[in-house]
């Protein structure tokens, strides 16, 4: 699992309904995250305001693209790093290429990067010849196991720690030893990636923003992988998204107290650091050679169109952990780089309507990702517009047309609507039973696995409008 | 057409205009050294106020003892004139066989209990990360109210690193279960003095 396509979503998620052990580790995560979230709000009175703030932080990057990354690249050359842009995924991998041809690397190190992701760049450097390891746990861990994340802050969170150990058993050399606890597995992942660290000739991470004033890369971790990618190898390479750069360190403060707290909870990660260029000439350690990538691959497009928006998003992953769909399926059955609610939003917009076009319908429009934002994506009013521009492209798939044109033909006509309406209501309503619960629905085998809705009130709207009332009191 | 001028193209913005709202800052109630001292703890570092700056070596040595370490130690250039015969540390850089590592931060912010770390050549970056256990020296004169006001350094210096630090390496990758000692420090004790 995790290759697939957001074209076969929906089988997908039915295969990730069925797997138990999916359960178990989503089931184990989630009400982490969200606790830990709401504590983190609840300590902060200003919270709410300061996720405006950002906002409107974001919003300010986004208009002035332009001048922002001009400056920034004036000042990353002003430090002695380098400045590479890439308007598609293969341009950059290109770009990153020669990079490690240039250094004559053998071994990349590699922080966790969603845009390292969303480019494939392990497959294309390692069909030059390099050996790239991921150094993130979760990352390493699914590299290990040749999936992809499934979760863009937690990238391993669907796996239970019984997988990962069957999984260092089996990939990692050394005699029989414990592996049953958490400890343990770090500290087996920690003795294997140290060696990874001290051999690699480039390390590689990405940014969570880039300050246009002062020509810096930012970097959030716990582990602290990302600073020995950047302070160990002889040459750093940052690859980030062209939407992450903002005006000043001002700005990029208000944008940090609302991501740590919005991802993990945490007011700040154990490590937030800050890169502007190359090993100065006094220093005593750091690369000889710094290189920042920007890459478009389809965001300039976005900026100009009705998804603007989506570009604030930091990649907190709020939206994930508090998407019904995204907990009950997991990352891997949207069949993406970026899975959730953000990502059935970006997907269709970076691979194309066609190919992704049942993640926007796999959302339920309940809102609760849009309320978590920090940084206030109206998401669910994106996904009902991408619903739109599917069904105007005309590349929903065929049953989903026909239905939606009955369904319009009858709404058209109050009286049989009515009457269809009262039938199904009582059909569902003799289905529910005593429970008052329907988890069955005959004609759709599988329907009630994973979900179940209550039965419809007594009657319809119509007929208790019709009904005249005893006393007002009642409509209450 | 480059990348770069294809991309820059599209992207017109028009001249960057002044925003009106100032920036909001959480308020930071009381005696600052405490905030910082109480963050820093809830991050699982631990903390201790020493009178002068001469009193670091005798305490590098009573943090050995006490953790039963017998390894090599490194210090930063910037602590070398402190009488340090007691430990025998390298000063410097280190490597991987280092299992102490002391440094010097430059400031800490009370908003989030962060050491600010600033890489230069009286303070190797390699020593936040690569020992098994972090020693940090900080004056409580140089703790600072909030973020922005340690990325003023930034512009002052523009360091080629400035890592604000919050407590021992982690991870919560396996099953979200948070655990010290990722990949750096699986120690960090703070050493502040008045
Ligand atoms: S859309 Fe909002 S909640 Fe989701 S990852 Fe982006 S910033 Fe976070």
């Amino acid at each position: 699992m995790g290759k697939g396509s957001p074209r076969d979503f929906k089988r997908q998620a039915g295969v990730a309904l069925k797997d138990p052990a999916l359960r178990i580790a989503l089931g184990r995560a989630r009400s982490g995250f969200v606790e830990k979230r709401t504590q983190a709000r609840r300590q902060l009175p200003e919270f709410d305001r300061l996720c405006a703030a950002a906002t409107r932080v974001r919003d300010h990057s986004i208009d002035h693209l332009d001048t922002l990354l001009v400056r920034f690249e004036q000042e990353v050359l002003a430090a002695g790093g380098q400045v590479h842009w890439a308007a598609t995924a293969a341009e950059a991998r290109q770009i990153i290429s020669g990079i490690c041809s240039d250094a004559g690397a053998r071994v990349v190190a590699k922080g966790k990067s969603m845009v390292g992701e969303e480019i494939a760049l392990n497959p294309a450097l390692e069909a030059d010849g390099l050996t790239v390891v991921e150094t993130d746990l979760g990352e390493y861990i699914v590299q290990l196991a040749k999936e992809r994340p499934s979760h863009i802050i937690a990238p391993a969170v669907h796996k239970t720690r019984e997988q990962v150990a069957a999984l260092f058993a089996r990939r990692h050399e050394g005699p029989r030893r414990d592996l049953s606890g958490i400890p343990e597995l770090v500290d087996e992942a920690r003795r294997v990636l140290r060696r990874a660290f001290l051999s690699a000739d480039v390390g590689i991470t990405g940014a969570n923003l880039l300050i246009a004033d002062t020509g810096t890369s930012v970097l959030v971790t716990n582990e602290g992988n990302g600073d020995l990618c950047a302070t160990l190898p002889d040459t750093h390479v940052v690859i980030a998204g062209i939407d992450k750069v903002v005006a000043n360190a001002t700005d990029a403060a208000t944008v940090l107290r609302v991501l740590a707290r919005s991802a993990t909870g945490q007011p700040i990660t154990a490590y937030t650091s800050f890169f502007s260029g190359p090993k100065r000439a006094e220093d005593l350690d750091g690369p000889k050679h710094f290189h920042v990538v920007l890459l478009d691959n389809g965001r300039a497009d976005i900026r100009q169109g009705r998804y603007r928006d989506m570009l604030r998003c930091i990649r907190c992953g709020a939206c994930l952990n508090h998407c019904p769909v995204y907990t009950a399926v997991g990352g891997h059955a949207y069949g993406a780089v970026y899975p959730g609610p953000m990502g059935a939003v970006l997907t269709p917009l970076q691979w194309g309507l066609r190919e992704s076009r049942d993640l926007p319908n796999a959302c339920t429009l309940n809102g609760r990702c849009a309320d978590v934002c920090p940084v206030h994506i109206p998401l669910p009013a994106l996904l009902r517009q991408l619903r739109e521009d599917i069904h105007d492209a005309k590349v929903e798939g065929r049953m989903q047309r026909w239905l939606l044109g009955r369904w319009v033909r009858l709404a058209l006509q109050p009286d049989r609507y009515r009457r269809v309406t009262a039938q199904v209501a009582g059909l569902l309503r003799r289905l529910a039973g005593a429970r008052g619960r329907v988890s069955r629905l005959l004609p759709i085998p599988g329907w009630g696995r994973g979900r179940d809705m209550p039965a419809p009130a007594g009657k319809t709207f119509f007929q208790q409008y019709r009904t005249p009332s005893k006393s007002s009191g009642d409509r209450s | 057409m480059s990348a770069r001028d294809s991309i820059l193209a599209k992207l017109h913005g028009g001249p960057p205009v002044k925003r009106r709202d100032p920036p909001l800052r959480p308020a930071v109630h009381g005696d600052p050294v405490r905030l910082f001292v109480s963050r820093l703890q809830a991050a699982a570092a631990s903390c201790e106020h020493l009178a002068r700056l001469g009193q670091v070596p005798d305490a590098v040595s009573a943090y050995r003892c006490a953790h039963q370490l017998g390894g090599p130690v490194a210090v930063a250039p910037a602590l070398a004139g402190l009488a340090w015969s007691g430990v025998g540390p390298t000063i410097g850089s280190c490597d991987e066989n280092v299992d102490l590592g002391v440094s010097l931060a430059q400031a800490g912010v009370a908003e989030t209990g962060s050491l600010v770390m600033l890489s230069g050549p009286d303070t190797p970056t390699r020593l936040n990360f690569l020992p098994d256990h972090h020693l940090v020296v900080v004056h409580t004169a140089s703790i600072l109210r909030h973020l922005e006001d340690a990325l003023l350094l930034l512009d002052a210096s523009l360091p080629r690193a400035l890592n604000l630090i919050t407590g021992p390496s982690r991870t919560a990758d396996v099953e979200q279960t948070i655990q010290l000692g990722a990949h750096g420090p699986r120690a960090l004790h703070v050493l502040l003095i008045k």
